[in-house]
C-alpha cells in the first residue's frame, strides 16, 4: 500500500467509513501477526491481541503522524499490547519466561528488532529450502496446517513416533542453519 | 539427542509430564547453554507459527471497533448523566428505633407487592414490547396469510406490525414474510414455514434468537456485538452468526445451512459436533447422514480410523451383478497423491440400472459413523450415489445414498450412522463388530463422474 493511498484510507477512516479500515487491517495483517506471534504460543491469543492492537490503532488514529512509517507505529502498538500480556502471564509459564525477557530486551529498540525479525524470516526460508522434501513436508503440515502427530503421521504415511522424529530432525538441522546465517549477518 | 533437546521438544509439543517439567525447570536455572539453547528453539518455534494465520481478520475488527465505539458512546452518556445538575431532594428522615417502623415495613412490602401483580396482570403486555426493541423485528414485507400463533394474541400479521421475543409464526404455503431488526438485519422466510423469535428467559438474554421449527428462511445479519451474535435455532441444530448472508432450511429432522457470504458456527446439538462454515460452503444434517463442503469440524474425533485412503493399491472390486463402472486411482485427491474416480456412463440395454463397486473391512466394537469425501465433476439429471454396508451371513443390508445435484462444488464430507439395527435394512439382522463387512459403493438414475477419498470410521458407544 503506497503512501498516498494509506493516507486517503486513513482520511476516510476519520471521517467516520469503519469499514474502510478493513483496507488497513489487510495491508498490514500479516506483519502485525508476525510481531505478535513471535511471543505467543497459543494461536488463540495472538488472534485476540493482533484484534486488539489493530482496535487501539483506530481509536489512536489522530495521534498518528503522516510523516512517519505506519507498519512500525502499528507494530509498536502490538509490541505494547503483548508485553502488557506477557507480565499477565509471567508467573504462569516458568518454560518461557527466559525466552520473553530476551524478547522484551530485543523490543527495546524498535529498529534493530525490526532488522533482526527480518533476518530471522529471512534465514527460515532459505534454510527451510535445504532441508529434504519430507522435512519441508512435516515442517509444512505441523505449523501450516496446525496437524497433530496423529494425523501428520497419517499424511507422511509413518508411525506417530516416526513423524515425531522426522519433525525433530527437521527442526534441530533448522535451528543450527538459522544459527549459522545469523552469525554469518 | 541430548536432555536438554528432548525437553524442549517434549515442551514444545504439550507432551511434557511434570517431573520433566520440573527438570526442564532446574536445567534452565542452572546451566546457561542449556538456557541459550531452549530460548534459540522458542524462537525458531515462534517464527514457524507465524506463518500460520486467520485468512480475514477486517471483519471481527471492524466488529471490535463498532463495539468499542458503542461502548464508548455509552460511557460517554453516563458521563453527561452524571455532569447534569442534580435536581433538589428531599430524603424523609424516618427513626428507625421507632416502634412504629417496625409494624410499618411490612405492611408497605405487602403494598408494593399487591401493586406489583396488579400491574402484571392488568397491564396490556403490548406496553412493555418495546423493552427488548433491539430483539423485536418489524415485518417489511408480506405476501399472503401469515398468522400469528402466540396466544392470546392469535392474529393475521400485516406489514408494519411488530414481532417480540415469545412471538410464534406460521407462514402458510405459497407465502412470505420478511423481517427487518434495528440495526438492518433481514430475514426472509419462504412459505410452510414455521418459526418463533427467542422464547425462553435464557434465550431471550443471549441476543437476537430465530427458532426455525420448520421451513426455510434466507438471513442477511449485520454485524453483531461481540460475545452476542444472532442465534438460528433448528429442532436438531444451532447456527450462531456474527454478520453474514446465509440460508437455512429445516424439517423436524434435517437441517441444511448454506453460507452465502461469511462465517457461522454451525453446531449439531444432539452429537454434539461443530462447524465453522465459510463462504459458498454448506453442512447438511440429518438422523442418519451429515454432508458439508467448506466447513471445518471444529473438533476432529479422536477415534477417527482410516479404512481407504486410496495410497496403497487398487482395493476396491467390480460388483459382478451390476452395470459396470470404470474406477481408478486418480491424483485428485482429498489427501495424499490418490482419490478414486468413479466413471458411471449407463447404455441402452444395461440389464442393471446401477453400478456398484465393492471393498471389505471390519467393523471394530463401538464404531458406528462412517464418513468419506465425494468430489463431484460431473452428472447427468437425478444421478445418485449410494453405499451400502453388508453382512451377508447375517442377513444384515443397510443402504444410504443421496442426489449427486445436492452436493457442493470441491470435496464434500459425507457422515453416515451405522446404526446397531439398521432401519433402512433388507432382512432385519443386526451388526456384529469384529466380522468382516462389506461396503458397496454404487451410482445409480444417471451418468456421473466423481472421486472418493478417506473413507473413515470412528466410534464412541454403540447408539
Amino acid at each position: 500500500m503506497d503512501t498516498q493511498e494509506l493516507q486517503s484510507t486513513i482520511d476516510r477512516v476519520k471521517a467516520g467509513d469503519i469499514e474502510a479500515f478493513t483496507v488497513i487491517v489487510n495491508a498490514y495483517q500479516a506483519d502485525v501477526w508476525r510481531t505478535v506471534a513471535f511471543a505467543m504460543r497459543n494461536f488463540q491469543a495472538t488472534e485476540d491481541l493482533v484484534q486488539q492492537a489493530f482496535v487501539n490503532a483506530y481509536l489512536k488514529l489522530d495521534r498518528f503522524d503522516p510523516s512517519r512509517d505506519f507498519g512500525p507505529w502499528l507494530r509498536t502498538i502490538a509490541r505494547n499490547l503483548v508485553k502488557e500480556e506477557l507480565r499477565r502471564q509471567s508467573r504462569k509459564s516458568r518454560h518461557m519466561e527466559a525466552y520473553w525477557q530476551d524478547w522484551e530486551t530485543n523490543m527495546n529498540d524498535i529498529q534493530t528488532a525490526d532488522q533482526h525479525e527480518a533476518a530471522l524470516n529471512s534465514a527460515l526460508s532459505d534454510c527451510r529450502a535445504k532441508l529434504s522434501e519430507p522435512a519441508q513436508k512435516a515442517l509444512e503440515l505441523r505449523y501450516e496446517h496446525a496437524m497433530n502427530f496423529e494425523e501428520l503421521a497419517r499424511h507422511l504415511g509413518r508411525t506417530t513416533a516416526g513423524a515425531r522424529q522426522l519433525l525433530q530432525r527437521a527442526r534441530l538441522l533448522l535451528r543450527a542453519c538459522i544459527e549459522e546465517r545469523m552469525a554469518q549477518a | 539427542m541430548n536432555r536438554i533437546e528432548e525437553l524442549t521438544f517434549k515442551f514444545l509439543d504439550d507432551v511434557l509430564t511434570d517431573a520433566e517439567s520440573s527438570e526442564l525447570e532446574n536445567l534452565l536455572a542452572r546451566d546457561t547453554a542449556s538456557a541459550r539453547f531452549h530460548v534459540s528453539l522458542l524462537e525458531q518455534e515462534a517464527l514457524l507459527r507465524s506463518d500460520r494465520q486467520p485468512a480475514d481478520l477486517a471483519l471481527p475488527i471492524v466488529q471490535r471497533i463498532q463495539e468499542e465505539i458503542r461502548m464508548r458512546g455509552e460511557k460517554g452518556v453516563m458521563q453527561k448523566i452524571r455532569e447534569l445538575p442534580r435536581p433538589r431532594q428531599r430524603i424523609w428522615s424516618i427513626p428507625r428505633s421507632s416502634a412504629r417502623w417496625f409494624w410499618l415495613s411490612p405492611a408497605m412490602a405487602a403494598l408494593v407487592l399487591w401493586a406489583a401483580l396488579v400491574l402484571y396482570y392488568f397491564v396490556p403486555k403490548h406496553l412493555n414490547r418495546d423493552a427488548g426493541s433491539a430483539l423485536s423485528a418489524t415485518i417489511v414485507n408480506l405476501n399472503g396469510q401469515v398468522i400469528l400463533e402466540s396466544a392470546p394474541n392469535q392474529r393475521t400479521l400485516r406489514v408494519g406490525d411488530s414481532l417480540t421475543p415469545g412471538d410464534s409464526v406460521t407462514v402458510g404455503s405459497g407465502c412470505a414474510l420478511t423481517l427487518a431488526y434495528r440495526d438492518q438485519t433481514t430475514v426472509e422466510f419462504s412459505g410452510n414455514t414455521a418459526f418463533a423469535l427467542a422464547t425462553s428467559g435464557k434465550e431471550q438474554e443471549e441476543g437476537k434468537v430465530v427458532r426455525l421449527t420448520q421451513g426455510r428462511l434466507a438471513a442477511t445479519v449485520a454485524p453483531q456485538p461481540i460475545g452476542q451474535p444472532m442465534i438460528f435455532l433448528t429442532p436438531r441444530t444451532e447456527a450462531r452468526v456474527l454478520g453474514t448472508r446465509l440460508l437455512l432450511a429445516a424439517t423436524a429432522d434435517t437441517t441444511r445451512l448454506d453460507v452465502t457470504e461469511g462465517r457461522v458456527k454451525f453446531t449439531r446439538m444432539d452429537a454434539p459436533v461443530s462447524w465453522e462454515v465459510s463462504t459458498g460452503g454448506y453442512v447438511l444434517t440429518g438422523t442418519e447422514t451429515t454432508r458439508s463442503a467448506n466447513a471445518h469440524r471444529s473438533s476432529q474425533d479422536e477415534s477417527l480410523r482410516v479404512i481407504e485412503d486410496h495410497e496403497g493399491p487398487l482395493t476396491w472390486r467390480q460388483q459382478p451383478e451390476c452395470a459396470p463402472l470404470a474406477f481408478e486411482l486418480s491424483p485428485v485427491a482429498q489427501s495424499g497423491k490418490n482419490g478414486l474416480r468413479i466413471v458411471y456412463e449407463p447404455k441402452a440395454g444395461d440389464r442393471w440400472t446401477y453400478g456398484e463397486i465393492d471393498h471389505t473391512f471390519t467393523l471394530k466394537p463401538g464404531e458406528h459413523v462412517l464418513q468419506f469425501f465425494i468430489n463431484v465433476e460431473h452428472y447427468e439429471g437425478n444421478a445418485n450415489w449410494t453405499i451400502q454396508f453388508r453382512q451377508r451371513d447375517r442377513n444384515c443390508w443397510m443402504i444410504a445414498g443421496g442426489l449427486l445435484s445436492d452436493l457442493g462444488k470441491g470435496w464434500n464430507l459425507i457422515e453416515l450412522e451405522i446404526p446397531h439395527t439398521p432401519a433402512n435394512v433388507w432382512g432385519g439382522g443386526t451388526y456384529r463388530p469384529n466380522e468382516i463387512q462389506e461396503l458397496l459403493f454404487g451410482v445409480c438414475q444417471g451418468a456421473a463422474t466423481f472421486t472418493i477419498d478417506d473413507l473413515a470410521v470412528s466410534g464412541g458407544e454403540q447408539p
